[in-house]
């Protein structure tokens, strides 16, 4: 029935070919001939099935039985689907299964021991500049992270008592939302100001402010180059992001160059286009379960080399370092405008409540959209921001404070490095000091004990009038160590101010110094006798 | 799909034969997405209720020099809200409850005097009318009366509804056409801007290319958005105020030298009328009188933060209190604040599930919850919004099954709900979800950040208004910036819970701890709340709230508009669909002296943007009025009123 070849190419010969063909269709089908053909199919099958029989019954034999079995894969098999196997579960079933579940308690039973600690637990009463009242007893604060002593400074007090005067306490709204205050956005300005950056975007909360930037930014199918020491909510934030992560060692920068060189191996190896992953260091400026300093230079040196961008965690570190107390780049002369992303707080150095993120309008700009904690969160009470900006004043006219926190911060770990029976395992700049006990002394000794011991010290420091905390973590980054975690030493941590005072820190070396002394020897006496 | 296409015309049909029979005085109401008729009883007036608000001491307050609040609590003297104790009512049950607990307080208060003997003690009290009874002692208070959205149907509105899904209307095939083509418009455009500003050099766009070596620091589709969508009515966002964010608030006008891309403030101001704020109780009207004296030794005592996380010097005397406050407000055993109630969210979920559990999460839920529970490492999976159905259907196949591929018994499984959900305004089916979940032996989760204070006879959120007991609710959380003008969030539940998640949570453990001026002020707004400042201020707060909503969610239904959400919800959204309407509303309501917020992506789903009317207690009937001419204004310029006519 194909088309007579024959014809030309002019359209009327096409026509005539349509017209050709539909008549010969037309007979075809006509009703006669398909009857015709219809009534004789039977025959015509019969005597073809004859025929197949007679000389190929080695087909017929063949062929009827893959039909069968084509038959029974279709209609009669049984679909065993691993998958959906129990969705043959009758309701009846599933009741029972229902019954049976057992879930664990939603968190691990009362434990007597917390109610203790909870009884002891340090709460205060009064504070005025580095003296507290805790639980009813004065004493001096070695555990605020207000390292400035800004807080308590009369500016700042009298700027939060002018913004509660104006606007109330709450801002009743995210930021987005007439959540906006104007001090909000001064404040921003003043930070990105004296800062030298073109922007800062301001967070209700400093440790959000840390996980939402960078999960704004590091997507699944990125990838970050994270140091293991991070505090928790870098963690967060890595975990949030779902970006492909990879450690290297504490502040080793031979190991990140190692890191850094496998991922450019494996770049090659894959033929892979670097510029199609975004890619983040990311680090602390000053290590909160350290206090050591990341060194930044050589930090960006390999970061240049390998096209990397920085993300730099200042929570800590701005308002300590530099000579202005701008923070790490600062301290160590390189510009601002290679780190890319930075976090600084609001609520150490500078006394207040929440954090910010500051870099060019570009990074500052998209998290005003998609920074989790800014976006879907009621802003920061105005006072907040006024009190900010009023210490912020203060540190620009009164950069010596970052001096005097220095020496002060030096002193001190000198002084504690010399207490028989402990050591700093700080940077001696650090203002945050972690002092354990001295690897002689608690050789054999469990986590659980050395914790015991320095929990005991600073118990003993708390009865002597100075506030000493330990450095804790949560139940879940215990847990985790049995699963590959990774948790820093037990420590006493200690928070030094430029307020301190030298008679406040020599007294406060002296309580430890006794402490130590006491609570070592029982201890000692303690695992002898045991 | 046909059918269900043919089926939404139909109730579109509905909507529009609404607006005519309106006037034949057959009350029409809209439930559920569908059409119900009762004869009679047309819907009161404004007007009628205006002459019921007569007495003379609630009408005009003065606080600092301006009129600020008039008393519309009083509200309407409809017959079932007349006679609290004639509906047949799981409240009842309940006020019997609450009541009893305040006698109890009141007792232990007793030496604080009275509300009648010393209004002197409170300046607020003499913003409204004396009380002549402590409603604990009369039994079912009579002073303050309730606006029952449709009381005038008998056992109809006694149950909070929301016990079916569905109170979404559907959008319009009209306004998805347009609002679909607009966004095809907008993107269209923007790439076309992008094209020719590469070609030319001439974006103001340029400076995002990336330094070579590196990938563009955002992608494509975020950095799009932002730039050619976001931006041309960036406008419309982040207004800054310059005032306290009460009724009536100060915005700065803003200026914008590129094409709203950097927005800079002027010296221009403009009054508003403040439908945005979360300042459902008002306290950001009358801080001055309320808590201001209760707010400020805390400044002299302390500093405005202690610069250290709770489990190591963070804690202070003011946060004992308030936690014990807390705790006793909700009805729980114990509490834990934390500085921020988003981290509230994102820090206690990883320390309650992890690896082997499961969330199961309502579709709607908040932002702090998603992070939550994708920083803990539980699986999650969602059901139906607020269909406690959906939600058995989930867990009775969750328990069948098993952890995936290894089928072994969930560890935990835990159920995640909100009172109140921040975009639609829905109240939560909160008795219908703690059925399943006590059937199925789970733990139930209740983010109660918009729901606390706002919902319940006394405020107590929305186990209060549901009638679930709080015992019933295995975790309650809620924040303290909406009702509370304060800052930060609470988790309330029993004394081990809590005591393990003071040692388990980052938030507890890592983070700096709430400002104690933040905890003296919930304090003091809590005890307002509670009635045990002395007065009943805490009280005619939450009424005048609940009337203030409810008004002016009735008078936006009868205007013809598609509003989302549940009675009794003071977050009231309005569907503009459009992405022109989104830019439009804002810049026509803040031209008309009103600041109201509008949504739209990434918050909402992209072709359901809409306003968000946010009301107040600190709103009076008045400005409530006011804000209903304009809206009505802008109904009509905008053509917002789908449920009418199909094309707005």
């Amino acid at each position: 029935m194909a088309a007579d070849p024959s014809l030309g190419d002019s359209f009327i010969d096409l026509t005539i070919a349509l017209e050709q063909l539909w008549q010969q269709v037309r007979r075809e089908l006509s009703r006669d001939g398909v009857k015709e053909w219809l009534l004789g199919a039977p025959a015509r099958y019969k005597k073809w099935w004859l025929h197949l029989v007679e000389h190929a019954p080695g087909h017929v034999v063949v062929e009827t039985a893959l039909i069968l079995f084509i038959i029974w894969l279709i209609f009669l098999r049984k679909t065993v689907d691993p998958s959906k196997e129990d969705s043959f579960l009758s309701e009846k079933e599933i009741d029972q299964l229902v019954e049976e579940w057992q879930p664990e308690p939603l968190v691990p039973g009362p434990d007597p021991a917390w109610d203790e600690e909870d009884a002891q637990a340090l709460v205060v009463e009064e504070v005025d500049g580095t003296r507290v009242v805790v639980n009813g007893k004065k004493m001096i604060n070695m555990a605020s992270f207000d390292f400035l002593g800004l807080a308590g400074r009369g500016e700042v007090k009298e700027a939060a008592r002018a913004a509660l005067n104006k606007y109330g306490c709450g801002s009743c709204g995210p930021r987005g939302f007439y959540g906006s205050i104007d001090v909000h956005v001064m404040a921003e300005q003043a930070m990105a100001a004296f800062l030298g950056a073109e922007e800062a975007i301001s967070y209700s909360d400093a440790a959000s402010s840390v996980s939402s930037t960078l999960p704004a930014f590091a997507k699944k199918g990125d990838l970050l180059i994270a140091d293991e020491g991070v505090y928790e909510p870098i963690q967060t934030a890595i975990n949030l992001s779902r970006a492909q992560v990879r450690y290297f060692r504490h502040n080793d920068m031979e190991d990140l160059e190692r890191v850094l060189r496998e991922v450019a191996e494996e770049d090659r190896r894959l033929d892979r286009n670097e510029r199609e992953q975004r890619r983040f260091i990311v680090v602390e400026g000053l290590y909160k379960n350290f206090g050591d300093l990341c060194p930044l230079p050589a930090l960006i040196a390999l970061k240049r080399q390998y096209r990397y961008r920085l993300y730099l965690d200042q929570t800590f570190s701005f308002g300590c370092f530099g000579t202005a107390g701008r923070g790490l780049a600062e301290h160590f002369g390189v510009p601002l405008a290679d780190v890319e992303v930075m976090s600084v707080s609001i609520s150490h150095a500078l006394g207040s409540v929440g954090g910010m993120c500051v870099g060019t309008s570009e990074v500052v700009d998209h998290q005003r959209l998609s920074g989790a904690g800014y976006c879907y969160s009621a802003s920061a009470p105005p006072f907040t921001s006024s009190a900010a900006m009023a210490a912020l004043a203060l540190l620009e006219k009164e950069p010596e404070l970052v001096t005097k926190l220095r020496e002060n911060a030096v002193w001190l770990a000198r002084a504690l490095g010399k207490i028989p029976g402990l050591e700093v395992r700080s940077q001696e700049i650090s203002p945050v000091l972690h002092v354990g006990v001295a690897k002689a002394v608690s050789d054999g000794w469990t986590r659980e004990e050395e914790e015991r011991v320095l929990q005991a010290i600073a118990r003993a420091c708390v009865d002597a009038g100075y506030a000493v905390v330990t450095s804790k973590y949560t139940l879940l980054d215990v847990e985790a160590v049995s699963k590959g975690g990774l948790l820093p030493e037990p420590s006493l941590r200690l928070a030094v101010s430029a307020v301190h005072t030298r008679a406040e820190l020599e007294g406060a070396v002296e309580a430890i110094r006794r402490s130590a002394a006491g609570v070592l020897k029982k201890h000692a006496g303690g695992r002898k006798g045991g | 799909m046909e059918q269900k296409n043919r089926l939404k015309k139909k109730r579109i049909l509905h909507f529009g034969d609404l607006s005519l029979s309106e006037s034949s005085g057959v009350r029409w109401v809209i439930s559920h997405g569908s059409i119900m008729a009762f004869p009679g009883s047309p819907p009161q007036t404004s007007g009628e209720e205006a002459t019921t608000t007569s007495s003379p001491a609630a009408t005009t307050a003065m606080t600092n020099g301006k009129a600020r609040r008039s008393l519309s609590t009083s509200g309407r003297t409809s017959r079932a809200a007349a006679t609290p104790t004639s509906r047949s009512n799981p409240f009842a049950k309940l006020r019997r409850l609450s009541s009893r607990k305040s006698t109890t307080t009141s007792a232990a208060d007793a030496r604080s005097t009275g509300p009648s003997s010393a209004p002197a003690s409170s300046s607020s009290s003499h913003f409204f009318p004396p009380v002549t009874s402590q409603p604990a002692q009369t039994g079912p208070p009579a002073p303050v009366k309730i606006d029952r959205p449709f009381s005038t149907v008998a056992g109809l509105r006694d149950m909070p509804k929301s016990y079916e899904r569905g109170h979404e209307v559907p959008i319009t095939w009209f306004a998805a056409i347009t609002t679909y083509f607009g966004y095809a418009v907008l993107i269209l455009f923007g790439h076309i801007r992008d094209f020719f500003g590469r070609l030319f050099g001439m974006s103001r766009y340029l400076a995002t290319s990336p330094p070579p070596g590196y990938a563009p620091l955002l992608k494509d589709w975020e950095n799009f958005y932002t730039r050619r969508l976001y931006h041309r009515i960036r406008d419309c966002w982040e207004r800054p105020v310059c005032s306290a964010p009460g009724g009536r608030i100060t915005v700065v006008e803003r200026d914008s030298p590129d094409g709203n891309k950097t927005m800079l403030m002027t010296k221009r101001t403009r009054e508003c009328l403040n439908l945005g704020s979360y300042n459902y109780l008002g306290f950001a009207d009358d801080w001055q009188t309320s808590c201001k004296s209760h707010v400020m030794p805390t400044l002299d005592n302390f500093n405005s933060c202690l610069c250290s996380a709770r489990m190591d010097l963070g804690t202070s005397r003011e946060h004992v209190r308030l936690e014990e406050l807390v705790a006793r407000y909700v009805g729980k055993e114990a509490a834990l604040v934390y500085n921020m109630g988003f981290g509230t969210n994102s820090t206690t979920i990883p320390a309650l599930v992890g690896r082997g559990s499961l969330i199961i999460s309502d579709t709607m839920n908040h932002s702090s919850i998603v992070a939550g529970s994708r920083a803990s490492g539980a699986l999650v999976r969602t059901f139906v919004h607020n269909d406690a159905a959906s939600l058995e259907r989930v867990l009775r196949d969750a328990i069948a099954r098993g952890m995936p591929r290894t089928h072994r018994p969930w560890r935990k499984i835990l159920v995640m709900v909100e009172g109140i959900y921040s975009m639609e305004g829905e109240i939560c089916n909160l008795k219908g979800i703690v059925e399943v979940v006590k059937r199925y032996g789970v733990y139930l989760y209740v983010d109660e950040a918009h729901s606390i204070g706002a919902l319940g006879e006394t405020g107590r959120g929305i186990c209060e208004y549901a009638g679930v007991d709080p015992a019933d609710v295995d975790i309650l959380m809620g924040t303290f910036t909406k009702s509370f003008g304060g800052m930060g969030g609470y988790i309330a539940g029993d004394k081990a819970l809590i005591q393990y998640l003071r040692r388990a949570s980052a938030g507890s453990v890592y983070h700096n701890s709430l400002s104690t001026l933040v905890c003296s002020q919930v304090y003091r707004a809590l005890r307002v709340i509670m009635g045990e400042d002395g007065t009943d201020t805490g009280r005619r707060k939450i009424a005048a709230l609940r009337n203030n909503s409810n008004h002016m969610r009735r008078e936006l239904i009868k205007m013809g508009c598609h509003v989302y959400g549940d009675y009794d919800s003071p977050i009231i959204p309005v569907m503009l669909y459009n992405p022109t309407k989104i830019a439009a509303f804002s810049r026509e309501a803040f031209m008309r002296g009103l600041a109201v917020v509008v949504v739209g992506f990434p918050a909402t789903p992209i072709v359901l943007s809409r306003t968000r009317i946010c009301v107040s207690a600190g709103h009076t009937r008045k400005e409530i009025e006011r804000a209903l001419e304009v809206i009505e204004e802008l109904v009509d310029l905008l053509r917002l009123r789908y449920a009418n006519n199909v094309m707005g």
